[in-house]
């Protein structure tokens, strides 16, 4: 299980950056991007977590954001191209 | 494809097995071209030292229907490396944005190539080749 | 240490690896269209790689196709994100990094105001 928590570790960084771009991203168009990135750190970290901490109900979870996170980044996009007209 | 000779009259289970073969063979080509490009795109994240050459080219589009188009236009996004942009109100050109692309010319003759071989294992295997084009349904 | 672990883990490694590659270019590349690049495709690759060491490693059969329908749906939506992002990038102007060889794009002018997709 070493292993996954290196995994883990990885993605927490990886929030790191999204959070970053969030924050720093010269353009809206790159926010939405760092959301999207953001959403599949989080679910690939909730697949993880299922299997470090023996709960496959989180599996659940995983496939309802998937769907969740591709409509919250059409929205977003939808948002950032009328914004700016 | 070399073992392909093209549309001949042929009975319907012959046209379905070759119909099943070309999508099979277009299948395990993009496999291929997906995971180079990941490869090329992980490498340039990962090595020091930048040397994208992006580039935005048109496209002249091929494909007719609007499932030929969003097959295409979803290929394009799920390969690493080029990025679909915009696509005009008549489905005919679209916009492309390419990482690896220091030759336009040549990353456009890339996704044509693409696009034939998406169509040629998408359209049905007809008795005469100018049967499979099918009939184009856009406002004009 | 059995194969069915190994296997899971090494996947499981592989696509969290994908996925950290794919924040370094989020950091790295020059303008939106070549992060949009990085970011949509490296990271959908990785998650798919991480959910399938998760069926790997996941009990039960339940477990299995729910993942796996993960999967499937996680390979159509990622295209329709990635492009939906880059045309909003486009239209909303975003700029294009001065090392660009060739920008063919036309600009949004007055007569894309009436075509809204």
């Amino acid at each position: 299980m070493v292993v996954l928590d290196v995994a883990l570790a990885v993605l927490a960084l990886s929030l790191l950056v999204s959070a970053w771009r969030l924050v720093t991203g010269p353009t809206d168009a790159d926010r939405a991007l760092a959301v999207d990135y953001g959403f599949v750190v989080v679910v690939a970290g909730i697949a993880l977590l299922a299997v470090r901490l023996r709960t496959p109900a989180l599996l659940d979870l995983v496939l309802v954001a998937t769907l969740v996170g591709f409509l919250a980044t059409v929205a977003f996009a939808r948002l950032v191209a009328e914004r700016s007209r | 494809m070399t073992t392909d000779p093209g549309a001949g009259p042929a009975s319907l289970p012959q046209r379905s097995a070759r119909r099943a073969w070309r999508v099979t063979a277009f299948a395990a080509r993009f496999l291929v071209r997906f995971l180079r490009a990941n490869v090329a795109v992980a490498r340039e994240v990962l090595t020091p030292g930048l040397q994208v050459a992006p580039a935005v080219v048109v496209v002249a589009v091929h494909s007719r229907t609007p499932f030929e188009v969003a097959t295409f236009m979803s290929l394009i996004a799920l390969t690493p490396g080029t990025l679909p942009i915009e696509l005009d109100r008549d489905r005919r050109l679209l916009t492309v944005h390419g990482m690896h692309a220091g030759d336009p010319d040549a990353f456009r003759a890339e996704l044509h190539e693409l696009e034939d071989q998406m169509l040629t294992a998408l359209r049905p295997v007809t008795p005469r080749p100018d049967d499979r084009v099918p009939d184009d349904d856009r406002r004009s | 240490m059995t194969l069915q672990s190994v296997l899971g883990q090494g996947l499981a490694l592989l696509g969290v690896l994908l996925i950290g590659a794919a924040g370094v270019g989020l950091v790295r590349l020059p303008d939106v269209y070549n992060r949009a690049n990085a970011a949509t495709k490296a990271a959908s690759l990785g998650l798919v790689c991480v959910l399938l060491g998760v069926v790997v490693l996941a009990p039960g059969v339940s477990a299995v196709v729910t993942l796996l329908v993960a999967i499937v749906l996680q390979l159509f939506t990622v295209p329709i994100a990635g492009y939906k992002i880059a045309e909003a990038a486009h239209r909303s102007g975003a700029p294009l990094a001065p090392a660009t060889v060739r920008d063919e794009r036309d600009v949004p002018g007055p007569e894309d105001e009436t075509g809204r997709t």
